[in-house]
């Protein structure tokens, strides 16, 4: 009876200190007080002279956060574990440890145990998310020894200083995840609604330094001369936009873009190099950067840093990844416009062109024109044509903004130029630096102010005439501030195959015209060629599903060649290749896979990316050829589809001659190739995009999910438990104190509001049956605190997975709740059902209709929603007919998308 | 009186299952155990065989539906436990489910226990061989507007007689809180019954579960 009263004693004590120390917590006392206070407490009920506590570090050391009657160990002091102790023996075990005597013990805090006069020590871990957070140690002796029950007691304290610590991280990380995904969200839509690169760089790095635990933020772009451009900076004073960086190292611009991969410098305060200088120069340290990978290949690199001393947190890099995938996404958005424009643009010169060919224009306004539009078209600084000559000269015959090349200018063929190696070879050539050459074009060449020439033949009845040149000045200049503005700035520089490709098409137009026999002819050809063209162009430019695409260029390069026998071929991953798209009745149809390696067409693309030919089927064995055999077939041409740098496929024609075909018909084919290479990366990139928002999106319902239990299981069971203290507080109060008693009265009664609104809080942010009961009871359970009837009827058998289900409950919810405030409907029915693909539900009122997305009502919030996760919202709502909301959702995309999903075709 | 009745509680958070347990002991119940989470609830049921269990659904280690499938256990190995579960929100699908597994359970809406007299009331109610459900929660169902409500053809005095038989109170319980004879509450209930279309139920339990399943089926 003694012993039990004894330590209910003991209890009330401790159950009073601890409610003290909640108090604290509650009322959100600082930490270090917190913890002084819990040291305190914990010393006061052990009755022991010394107590400690400590946070573990991730150096293997501890920080002292509170120290009682122990000058050895003062508050904020870092210690190593660097030999046996009670704070290591936890570190290493997440258990209770105990020392007996420290004296004799080597390491660091034995040491100032020793020197404080401390032997004896025993602790208990703090466990915070299941990992050991620190520990509280107190320091008994033989006067004041420990109670037996030391462990038991103790663990009291340590669960609350656990669930402080534990609630105050998870508040903060929420509150950061909440930002970081509004943030993320913005520039998703930035991307989705194709703004400026300019703008949208600009504002993703703001927001990035707002929600990121970072000081300043970078994005370079890599250029081909070993240099990174800065495109947007914020918080970086010697990295301003437009100014550009050796990739000189250590530097995380020349790790990322010699590796690659992530790259991280914790400090640069002995680094060499521009960029290092640079950065401590800004007055930054700790940096991380990640690579923008575009379509493949590295296209810069997005930066954070830090002005503290402390290293960046170890997250950011996942954090930043996000957002640097949508960076991706844009660019590659960008470009693709942009190839677009360009060929649009293209298109259009030729048309010129070719309409000053058809109208009989001389041959030196011809060539005049030519230049012209090719210097327009190309971006270069100078164009002309050049006419070769029988004695190994040439002759100018148009030259636009090339003062160094006059029209009617003679040049030998001796030294080293476009003119001599175009003539010799009857190949397209090109000089990267003509200042660094001898002889008099190379002299030329300087007073037309170009340092960088390419050179396409011009070629008439199988014979070389001439050429049309392009000159460009140095690249830097090609990277004026004002680009910035115009969003040009972040599209890669055209490279030199290009440039030739792009000038082939003028060559050839030229060639057309010289070849006056085959004038007309050639132009009915070109003009029912670049119908097709525009055609597939336009397929592209509205986004048509790649399917569609590949229909449309099988049908209309069979139709330009004049060949029956077409296919469209993609190449797989394992060595294999599988027809997507095939004209007429032949061997290879639609669907078919072929595995590479036999002598063939695709077989050579796919090993070399370059255009391949077959003259001869029965000269070649294997299945390929022996299936081109079978069909008639003698001969084949094909070239390649480069997607992103990658040999994505092939587009074959067959001939059942053996080596014969309609005149550039390789030419003609890469003219289609382009077009297609267009069409799969856009339709890659808006992959992309909807697999990122569905991430987005499903990453804030779990972050929801997080809240509603952090509400639940900190604020309302904190609530109750202050509701029981005033209660008992309540009971042992004289019965003559009314006014007390009632003022008690009335707080459990305000406690019992704010626990209701808590509740409903927390349910409206996530249905806490949801996971276990499934849709249909939690739908059931929204719909009793209706007031306007709600039929529900669900059929979603099996259960759809989770991140399904919480989207449909959030959109029903949602509809309802838009259908209490606008409908003034007297009924309301929700149906919901599944098939193996897609969920369906349907919310249908028989209110007032009229109701639109643009009003405001939450119905843009829902469509927003349904459309980040890849799938349809209707909307019905005719005046005084009631309102109807129709969505379906894929199973399969929102529960997983894959990172990068390759396009279905 | 006369002996305490013998009382475990299971709440994971510390200052709230201490603040029960003293609110039981101070109401005159003998608090046997007090345990953390399942497993540790379990254990201290073995080990001292309580009249009652006062038990929070969520519990470690996931927090969402512990406290219930404890109670399924305890249900199975320790049948004369009478047991209280308090949630943090009461669902017609989980007071349907426990009251499906047998009589003497009652389940309230957490914050109850901030008042002693309901929970005392639940207790006892549960000791003595009844059903408890959460006022709160039958008040919302019997609320509901629907369509095509055979509610509506109560009158308003059989609501509350409906109400207080989902709340799992027997005749005379009713007849206590209404002040009128328990041959008057016999006869509006069999009223209510004929109306709604429900079978007489011989005990007070069996009543619960079809008014229950009758108001949650909307």
């Amino acid at each position: 009876m003694h012993a039990s009263s004894e330590r209910l004693g003991r209890l009330a004590g401790e159950q009073a200190a601890a409610r003290r120390v909640a108090g604290l917590l509650a009322s959100g006392a600082p930490a270090a007080e917190l913890f002084a206070a819990v040291v305190q407490e914990v010393v006061d009920v052990l009755d022991v002279p010394r107590g400690w506590m400590f946070r573990y570090e991730p150096d293997r050391s501890v920080l002292v956060l509170a120290s009682l009657n122990d000058p050895g160990f003062p508050v904020g002091c870092r210690i190593p574990l660097d030999g046996p102790s009670v704070a290591a023996m936890i570190h290493d075990t997440g258990r209770p440890a105990r020392i007996d005597d420290y004296a004799g013990l080597p390491g660091s805090i034995a040491r100032r145990a020793s020197e404080a006069g401390v032997r004896e020590a025993f602790g208990v871990p703090i466990t915070v998310d299941g990992r050991t957070w620190g520990m509280i140690g107190v320091g008994p002796t033989e006067e004041r020894p420990l109670p037996a029950d030391t462990e038991a007691r103790l663990s009291g304290f340590t669960e609350l200083v656990a669930s402080a610590i534990a609630s105050t991280e998870s508040r903060d990380r929420l509150r950061r995840l909440a930002d970081w995904q509004a943030s993320l969200r913005q520039v998703a839509t930035l991307v989705a609604e194709g703004a400026p690169m300019a703008e949208l760089f600009a504002v993703a790095a703001e927001r990035i330094v707002g929600v990121l635990d970072v000081s300043a933020m970078a994005v370079f772009r890599f250029d081909p001369n070993r240099t990174a451009t800065v495109v947007t900076s914020v918080n970086a004073p010697r990295f301003p936009i437009g100014s550009q960086w050796p990739l000189d190292g250590p530097s995380l611009s020349a790790e990322v873009f010699a590796t690659g991969r992530a790259a991280r410098i914790d400090d640069y305060s002995e680094l060499a190099g521009t960029i290092a200088a640079g950065v401590r120069g800004s007055g930054l340290g700790s940096s991380v950067g990640l690579p923008i990978i575009v379509d493949g290949r590295v296209w810069g690199m997005s930066c954070v840093g830090t002005t503290g001393d402390d290293p960046l947190p170890a997250g950011v890099e996942t954090e930043l990844h996000d957002f640097v995938e949508l960076f991706a996404i844009a660019i590659s958005n960008a470009e693709s416009r942009d190839r677009l424009r360009r060929l649009a643009v293209q298109q259009a010169a030729l048309r010129r062109v070719a309409t000053r060919v058809a109208e009989g224009a001389a041959p030196a306004e011809l060539f005049a024109v030519v230049a012209r539009e090719v210097a327009r078209v190309l971006d270069v600084s100078s164009a002309s044509v050049v006419r070769f000559e029988a004695d190994n000269t040439s002759v100018v015959v148009a030259s636009f903004n090339d003062p160094g090349f006059p029209v009617g200018s003679r040049w030998p063929h001796d030294g080293p130029s476009l003119n001599a190696t175009v003539f010799q070879t009857g190949r397209s050539a090109r000089i990267d630096n003509y200042p660094a050459l001898p002889g008099p074009v190379a002299a030329a060449a300087g007073v037309s102010g170009v340092e960088f020439g390419v050179g396409v033949p011009i070629a008439v009845d199988g014979e070389v005439w001439g050429m049309v040149a392009v000159g460009r000045r140095r690249r830097r200049e090609e990277l004026p501030d004002v680009a910035v503005s115009s969003g040009r700035l972040v599209l890669a520089t055209e490279s030199t195959r290009e440039i030739e490709s792009r000038l082939s098409a003028f060559t050839e137009i030229v060639a057309t015209a010289i070849s006056k026999a085959q004038t007309l002819d050639d132009l009915r050809q070109l003009a029912a060629e670049q119908a097709a063209l525009r055609h597939v162009a336009t397929l592209v430019a509205a986004a048509a599903p790649p399917d569609e695409i590949f229909a449309a260029v099988v049908d209309e390069v069979a139709q330009i060649l004049g060949l029956e026998g077409i296919e469209l071929v993609r190449f797989g991953a394992d060595g294999t290749a599988t027809v997507i798209g095939a004209s007429g009745d032949h061997p290879f149809p639609a669907g078919s896979g072929w595995r590479l390696g036999d002598p063939s067409i695709m077989t050579a693309v796919f090993r070399t990316g370059e255009p391949a030919r077959v003259d001869d089927y029965n000269e070649l064995p294997g299945t390929i050829a022996s299936a081109a055999r079978s069909a008639g077939f003698r001969s084949a041409i094909g070239a390649p589809i480069v997607v992103g740098g990658r040999t994505w496929g092939v587009i074959v024609a067959f001939s059942s001659l053996p080596g014969t075909y309609p005149e550039r018909s390789e030419t003609r084919l890469n003219e289609f190739t382009e077009l297609i290479a267009t069409a799969v990366s856009n339709a890659t990139a808006r992959a992309d995009l909807v697999a990122s928002r569905a991430r987005i999106v499903t990453a804030g319902d779990e972050a929801r999910r997080r809240l509603e239990r952090n509400l639940h299981d900190g604020t309302q069971q904190r609530l109750i438990a202050l509701g029981l203290d005033l209660q008992r507080l309540r009971s042992t109060l004289p019965a003559d104190q009314r006014a007390v008693h009632a003022g008690l009265e009335n707080a459990e009664r305000d406690l019992g509001s704010v626990l209701e609104e808590v509740r409903e809080l927390s349910r409206g942010l996530h249905p806490a049956q949801l996971s276990r009961r499934g849709l249909g009871p939690s739908l059931r359970a929204l719909s009793h605190k209706s007031p306007i009837p709600v039929d529900i009827e669900v059929d979603v058998e099996p259960r759809p997975p989770e991140s399904i289900e919480t989207a449909v409950y959030y959109i029903v919810s949602e509809a309802i709740t838009n259908a209490i405030k606008h409908s003034h409907a007297s009924a309301i029915s929700v149906t919901v059902a599944r098939n193996d693909a897609v969920v369906h539900a349907a919310i249908a009122d028989d209110g007032i209709g009229g109701a639109a997305p643009e009003d405001g009502s939450g119905l843009m919030g829902l469509n927003d929603r349904v459309e980040a996760l890849g799938g349809r919202f209707a909307l019905d709502s005719p005046r005084d007919q009631g309102t109807t909301i129709s969505i379906a959702l894929p199973i399969t995309l929102a529960s997983g998308p894959p990172r990068r999903p390759d396009i279905a075709v | 009186m006369a002996t305490p009745r013998r009382v475990v509680v299971a709440d994971d958070d510390l200052l709230v299952r201490e603040g029960v347990a003293s609110l039981l002991s101070g109401a005159g119940y003998e608090v046997t155990g007090r345990a953390g989470d399942a497993t540790a609830l379990i254990d201290v049921i073995r080990d001292s065989v309580p009249d009652l269990a006062v038990i929070d659904i969520r519990m470690p280690p996931t927090h969402t539906w512990e406290g219930l499938d404890a109670a399924r256990a305890i249900r199975a190995d320790f049948p004369e436990v009478g047991i209280l579960l308090l949630s943090a929100f009461v669902e017609v699908e989980t007071a349907i489910d426990l009251l499906q597994s047998g009589d003497r359970i009652g389940y309230l809406l957490k914050d109850r226990i901030m008042k002693v007299a309901d929970v005392v009331d639940a207790l006892e109610r549960i000791a003595d061989g009844g059903s408890v459900v959460d006022p709160g929660l039958v008040q919302a169902l019997v609320a509901q507007r629907r369509r095509g409500d055979r509610l509506a053809e109560l009158t308003a005095r059989e609501r509350e007689v409906l109400a207080l038989m989902a709340e799992g109170r027997s005749n005379i319980g009713i007849a206590d809180r209404l002040f009128i004879t328990e041959g008057a509450v016999e006869k509006h209930v069999r009223s209510i019954l004929s109306k709604l279309g429900l079978p007489a139920a011989e005990d007070s339990h069996r009543r619960v579960l079809a008014v229950l399943t009758f108001l949650g089926a909307s």
